[in-house]
């Protein structure tokens, strides 16, 4: 295998592998490097055509998996049929100076098998936040510099939803929405009616609606509906790397693709004060190879991509790579997961659902605090809401004949409503992860050590998405309201960001509004790591603007000799 | 029985070592090779039983011709922490004593409304056979709910939709 490429990228999750795409479309030869095995779309799906009684303990983890994995089993998809996506409690130990629980997919495609798919895009009452707001540093983009990327990212990931003409949350290139039922409309026209600032809109998820041809051009199919995205889909209705973006880079001739592969460091060269390759240890063979390029991309995931960069030290940056201001693996957010809400309605009980909906149903973007300042905590929350028609259950006690006949003919219930809040998290300096001095993992990796909590404000805004959603929902009619404080640990969202954020001074910052590092301009991390502030959307999407947005400068600045 | 169990008795044999009934002293005491729970023969047909009585066979099976029992117990071995797999075991040891009192006859000899009348009573009779029971009825009804017969004969299951429709009207409920 030839050790030199004109750019290799680091990590082949949901930035990484748009980093692939980009860049060898642009003709240049690219080493995507990842840590964990091969998973090839389609072939290394092995639990996609299951159906629920093929599963031995009927989706459920056993004893033994749940005690040895406290951390992973937190997590939702964790469940017989995609354990085989998720990294295992053991496999990869960090050090926890406060709980965190670090939700990891090391393998090709990374997270992007096992995201939610929820896909807004920032507007700029989030862009200027930070500085609106006074905390962390101003971002160095708005939302103009971002929207045609979102655009080019839109169009070949395929996103379905409305055009709703919101402020607070730009409208895209769409595919047709998934539709709200309903009492979500229900829900929707109560707002409308007795909220006039706050919305409902069908949920903007990654789904191929109604592909186009360049969908089917990367082999991909209308979504099926089937909802079990976790396991991989083998319609390709869903967007991941490994069904869209690897294939396509691959297509070009141009990508090679490495897996097994830890990247220890970024190798500086002082002489050239540019970053020359990387090292790599195969996990295999724990062999110690060098990979030059003249650009990296970093995208190993958030915390990851902090870890490399800490870890990559030189005479030159003795603190890690473009770290001279001290402020890498700092200023680590997330979002609040922790609140929901619950209810029942017992209006429209002649209506019911028939399939399933893959966006989850709808979304209430931010409304606290939007245009000014009006609670007594900063920033605001964006919410998941959606309802269904329950069964009705059957007599505690029915046993025998009775039961059976019950439990073959459901009937159906009233409609269950629910809601989760997404927060918006302050950065701050208290907020951060280094590296354990002593300890190493199998590839002579330093362990991270994680701490980060929630504050105060996070508190503050959970109280309020409770009585808000508690009015919205009793002025909806909904009755037998619950709210529900779900403790959580950070990083169960699966949405930190941060550590090398983005800004325009480098004394106060690791990135500039490229998201090349200040001190090292050939190296650029797009992935959550570069994020200054976190907004309430789901990330996923502005990941992906901003690393076609950055490959295409980086393009720009090979061609100019300035890399 | 599940890959690691097999793998144990394939390290059992390799290994040369003689392959006997793990009985002991006692009649047959290990009826099956569940990893944590020790049965004896007799419970597990006593659960083979409770699971039929909760689902009996009509014009469609019953819920011993699915193993339900099986399932149960197969879940209550792997998916349950010790204290549940104990009240489990303990509260199904204490179940023929209330066929006893109530119609002094063991469970099986019983008539279906005797044997519904006992599974009742076992909500109230022990904490053990209250836990005991909730758990038999959870998993007996995920187990057939669940089964390969009832998610493609009864109530079959799609796997593949390819459709969401947010407003069904439903059709005049014949009660």
């Amino acid at each position: 295998m030839q050790n030199t490429f004109d750019a290799i990228v680091i990590g082949s999750g949901i930035s990484g592998g748009w980093a692939a795409k980009e860049l060898t479309e642009k003709g240049l030869t690219t080493l995507v490097l990842e840590r964990g095995r091969d998973v090839k779309h389609l072939v290394d799906y092995p639990t996609t055509s299951l159906m629920p009684y093929e599963f031995e303990h009927r989706g459920r983890l056993t004893q033994e998996i749940q005690e040895a994995n406290p951390i992973a089993s937190r997590c939702y998809a964790f469940r017989e049929d995609a354990l085989h996506f998720f990294v295992k409690d053991a496999e990869h130990p960090y050090i926890q100076e406060k709980p965190f629980d670090w939700i990891r997919g090391y393998q090709v495609g990374g997270k992007s098998l096992l995201w939610a798919r929820q896909t807004q895009r920032w507007s700029d009452f989030d862009f200027e936040g930070p500085v609106r707001d006074g905390f962390a540093v101003d971002w160095p983009i708005r939302y103009a510099d971002l929207a045609p990327w979102y655009s080019h990212v839109e169009r070949f990931a395929g996103i379905a939803g409305n055009r709703d003409g919101l402020d607070s949350l730009p409208d895209g290139d769409f595919l047709p929405a998934w539709p709200l039922n309903i009492v979500e409309d229900h829900f929707k026209n109560t707002l409308k009616q007795k909220f006039n600032t706050r919305h409902l809109i069908s949920a903007r998820a990654a789904h191929l609606s109604q592909p186009q041809p360049i969908h089917l051009e990367q082999g991909r199919a209308k979504c099926q509906n089937r909802v079990l995205c976790q396991r991989g889909c083998p319609f390709g209705g869903y967007f991941s790397s490994n069904a869209s973006t690897l294939p396509w880079a691959a297509k070009t001739g141009k990508l090679t693709l490495r897996p097994h592969s830890v990247v220890h460091s970024i190798i500086y060269d002082e002489k050239k004060g540019k970053a020359t390759g990387v090292r790599v240890i195969d996990t295999q063979t724990k062999q110690e190879i060098v990979y030059n390029a003249r650009i990296i991309f970093v995208n190993a995931a958030a915390l990851n991509t902090n870890l490399i960069l800490l870890n990559s030290t030189s005479g030159r940056f003795p603190q890690g790579l473009g770290n001279d201001n001290g402020l890498l693996g700092k200023y680590i957010a997330f979002h609040n997961y922790s609140a929901t809400i619950s209810a029942e309605y017992e209006g429209y009980l002649n209506y019911t659902t028939d399939g399933r909906n893959p966006a989850g149903g709808g979304y209430v973007p931010r409304f606290r605090n939007l245009y000014k300042q009006e609670t007594d905590f900063l920033r605001g929350y964006a919410a998941g809401f959606n309802a269904h028609r329950s069964t009705s259950n059957p007599r505690p006690d029915a046993i025998g004949e009775d039961w059976k006949k019950q439990l073959l003919n459901p009937q159906p219930g009233l409609w269950r409503v629910g809601s989760h809040m997404m927060g918006e998290t302050i950065p701050k300096a208290t907020n951060f992860i280094a590296l354990d001095k002593e300890q190493k993992d199998d590839w002579g990796v330093p362990l991270l050590r994680v701490n980060v909590a929630y504050d105060e404000n996070d508190e503050k805004m959970r109280r309020d998405y409770h009585e808000q959603f508690t009015a919205m929902f009793a002025a909806a009619g909904f009755t037998n309201i619950k709210t529900h404080i779900t403790p959580r640990n950070p990083g169960l969202d699966i949405h930190e960001m941060g550590g090398v954020r983005m800004g325009h001074d480098p004394k106060t910052s690791l990135l500039n509004k490229w998201n090349q590092l200040h001190a090292c301009s050939n190296v650029f991390v797009t992935d959550g790591a570069c994020m200054t502030s976190t907004a309430t959307q789901n990330p996923s999407l502005t990941y992906m603007a901003l690393t076609a947005r950055a490959a295409n400068h980086a393009m720009e600045e090979l061609k100019k000799g300035n890399l | 029985m599940n890959r690691r169990t097999l793998l144990k008795h394939a390290i059992i044999l390799g290994g040369g070592m003689v392959f006997i009934p793990a009985c002991g002293g006692k009649e047959e005491k290990k009826a099956s090779a569940w990893k944590h729970l020790s049965l004896t023969a007799g419970e597990e047909a006593l659960v083979g039983e409770m699971v039929e009585t909760l689902i009996p066979a009509t014009d469609t099976p019953g819920a011993k011709a699915l193993e339900i029992d099986r399932f149960v117990l197969m879940m209550v071995d792997d998916c349950y922490p010790k204290d549940q797999q104990a009240g489990f075991v303990k509260g199904l040891q204490q179940s023929p004593a209330v066929a006893e009192k109530l119609f002094h006859r063991s469970f099986d000899k019983c008539s279906t409304e005797e044997k519904i009348k006992i599974l009742q009573a076992l909500s109230t009779h022990t904490a053990e056979t209250g836990q005991f029971y909730k758990l038999l009825r959870e998993l007996t009804r995920e187990g057939y709910l669940k089964s390969k017969f009832v998610m493609t004969k009864l109530l079959p299951y799609e796997l593949v939709p390819g459709r969401y429709n947010g407003y069904v009207l439903l059709k005049q409920q014949t009660a």
